[in-house]
């Protein structure tokens, strides 16, 4: 009875050792060829990142004062000759007042 | 060389720190480059390889092909900081041997506006980028950040190995800066000044423009000018910010100073009356007015409104040697004002006991004395907010990799005046203003309190009567000032007097001012 249950242990330790290798193996291989996919991703990531740049870039470019200045003077805006004011209130106008 | 078989090592270069203005917008970023090179093992056809790179980066061919040919070499550097739009044309020949790396390059989108507060980017002895004069000198360290490193496994085809050992040090880019300069403010200071140079005949012109309370510079423009995107192709000496780094004599600016310290001392007041009635002799010199005009009794206000030189000397005898001197130093003049630019400097003044009896009447009108335009400015600034001398500041706030906010806050040097007497001296320089010589300048319905400069040069040990320096100087509202500014034109040609020139030019600049901040008269 004994003999039995050692050699029933032993069988089911080889079975589970040979398991434990065989996805020991599988997973080794699998994680040497996830090199190559993290290459990829880095190299998607650091075109993404690139692409940032470029168009950090071109908004600095288009938002320059002076490229605005071109821009509205090709659209037709023009500088006042005299710069006015005009005010549409008079003194002392309450901004909040209580109503009964 | 067994490891460099088995293991990748990567440098990860940190990314310079931006510069941007108070609205958040770009004045200097990094733009994608390359560096191009070689490796002549590689190459299949000499003669097209070099025909092809000096037709687009615009080498002599047979220098290229020399250094091609050159025995026993492997990598050789072609050109730096290549554009995107060259690099395309190239990576579409797919020329064998020649490669691409990554190499960034500073650019400033607003190009040559601000140059002189920003400085530039250069290369130091080793060919690092390094930042050189104003803000990218002052801060090279912050902005350059520090380089990280990838050391990881790699198998056969060169791919990195996911269980691999692995040691990286992450690269911390540069911290950017954020200032204090309007960049509406500074492109408006830009071309008035640009527009006066030309108006007035000058040979160069300078503007500068402070909060009066924090110290933050709005505004800086000089001309001539560079574009520090493109900085070797421009003279040296336009490299050198002269609003930090050159001095003048402020001539008649300088009395607004003169007469507050009279006035804070109590030697003078409001009621204080002097009698102008001609030329004052001083030991063997004779001090005169500008115009040889004399008023007879006449008030502190109308001193400055006619601007006096024998007014002047009157205050200046009143208040002493000692006393004037321990003011003129207290204004900050003699020393510099700390501002964060790499390019400053300060004129020395001399020891109290090398001052002679004419050389403190003419310091009192601003003449036998030089100063830098940022002091000047400085110095009025604490008129305008109050009587306390402010550091000057360009950078508001540092923002480092990781967002973390560093707010540089103001930083009162001193309190120089009480505030009462800051009150007294406003009121005389609106004065000057509203009843003074550029007067008809004036935009109507505002407080400025201001006061124009006329000085001469010295050149060889004498006063060249017919250069000036014509400046005004003044801050506005003058209730409640939302700028202090200084304008200065050297040798302006249509007339040397600073009521005819630069103070008209102040006033367009505040005009422009007034509208931009919506500050109604």
């Amino acid at each position: 009875m004994m003999y039995r249950i050692i050699k029933i242990t032993f069988f089911g330790l080889g079975i589970i050792a040979i398991l434990l290798l065989t996805a020991q193996f599988v997973l080794s291989n699998e994680l040497a060829s996830w090199g190559g996919k993290i290459k990829t991703l880095d190299q998607q990531i650091s075109e993404t990142l690139d692409h940032n740049e470029l168009l950090t870039e071109q908004i600095a470019s288009a938002s320059a004062l002076f490229t605005v200045q071109v821009k509205a003077k090709e659209q037709g805006f023009v500088e006042p000759a005299r710069k006015q004011y005009v005010t549409l209130t008079v003194d002392n106008l309450p901004v909040a007042l209580n109503i009964r | 060389m067994a490891a460099s078989q088995y293991f990748l090592e990567l440098e990860l270069p940190a990314q310079r720190g931006r510069i941007v203005a108070r609205d958040q917008s770009h004045l200097a970023i990094n733009k994608k480059t390359y560096l191009l090179y070689a490796q002549p093992k590689e190459i299949t056809s000499l003669s097209d390889f070099v025909r092809e790179i000096s037709d687009r980066l615009h080498r002599e061919p047979e220098e290229l092909y020399e250094a091609l040919s050159a025995p026993g070499r492997v990598w050789l550097p072609i050109a730096h900081k290549v554009d995107q739009e060259v690099v395309g044309q190239l990576q579409a020949l797919k020329l064998a041997g020649l490669g691409f790396e990554k190499e960034p390059k500073r650019y400033y989108p607003e190009a040559s506006a601000a140059a002189h507060l920003l400085g530039f980017v250069g290369s130091d002895e080793n060919g690092r980028d390094k930042g050189y004069f104003g803000l990218e000198g002052y801060y090279d360290r912050e902005l350059r950040g520090k380089g990280g490193s990838l050391r990881i496994q790699k198998d056969a085809r060169g791919a990195p190995m996911l269980i691999a050992d692995v040691t990286r040090i992450e690269p911390e880019d540069g911290r950017t800066l954020v200032l204090w300069l309007d960049r509406a403010i500074q492109r408006m200071a830009e071309r008035r000044l640009l527009e006066g140079i030309e108006k007035y005949g000058a040979k160069e012109g300078s503007v500068v423009i402070m909060d009066p309370k924090s110290g933050g510079i709005l505004g800086m423009a000089a001309f001539p000018n560079y574009d520090p995107g493109s900085y070797s192709d421009f003279v040296k000496d336009f490299y050198r910010n002269p609003l930090v780094g050159d001095s003048y004599e402020p001539g008649s600016t300088f009395k607004t100073l003169v007469m507050a310290a009279g006035l804070n001392e109590g030697v003078i007041d409001g009621k204080t009356s002097f009698n102008e009635t001609g030329p004052v002799q001083v030991g063997e010199y004779t001090i005169r007015t500008w115009d040889n005009q004399y008023h007879g009794q006449i008030t502190m206000s109308q001193i400055l409104e006619h601007s006096s030189n024998v007014g002047m000397v009157f205050v200046e005898d009143k208040l002493g040697k000692e006393k004037f001197l321990k003011y003129i130093r207290d204004f900050g003049f003699g020393q510099p004002t700390g501002v964060d630019l790499e390019d400053e400097t300060s004129p020395p003044l001399r020891d109290n006991d090398e001052w002679r009896e004419i050389d403190l009447a003419t310091a009192s009108f601003g003449q036998g004395v030089a100063v830098t335009p940022l002091q000047m400015v400085r110095a009025v600034a604490a008129l305008a907010n109050g009587g306390v001398l402010m550091e000057p500041r360009a950078v508001a706030q540092i923002i480092d990799s990781r967002g973390r906010k560093l707010d540089l806050r103001p930083k009162p040097v001193r309190r120089i005046i009480s505030p009462e007497t800051a009150s007294l001296i406003t009121e005389m320089m609106v004065s000057s203003v509203d009843n003074g010589e550029a007067k008809w300048a004036k935009p109507a319905g505002y407080r400025i309190a201001g006061k124009t400069g006329t000085a001469q040069i010295p050149v060889a040990g004498h006063y060249d009567d017919k250069k000036t320096i014509a400046s005004f100087v003044g801050f506005a509202p003058a209730d409640d000032p939302q700028f202090v500014m200084l304008v200065t034109l050297r040798e302006p040609a249509s007339s040397p007097w600073g009521s005819e020139t630069a103070a008209p030019l102040f006033f367009a600049i505040a005009r422009d001012i007034f509208a931009y901040k919506n500050i109604l008269p």
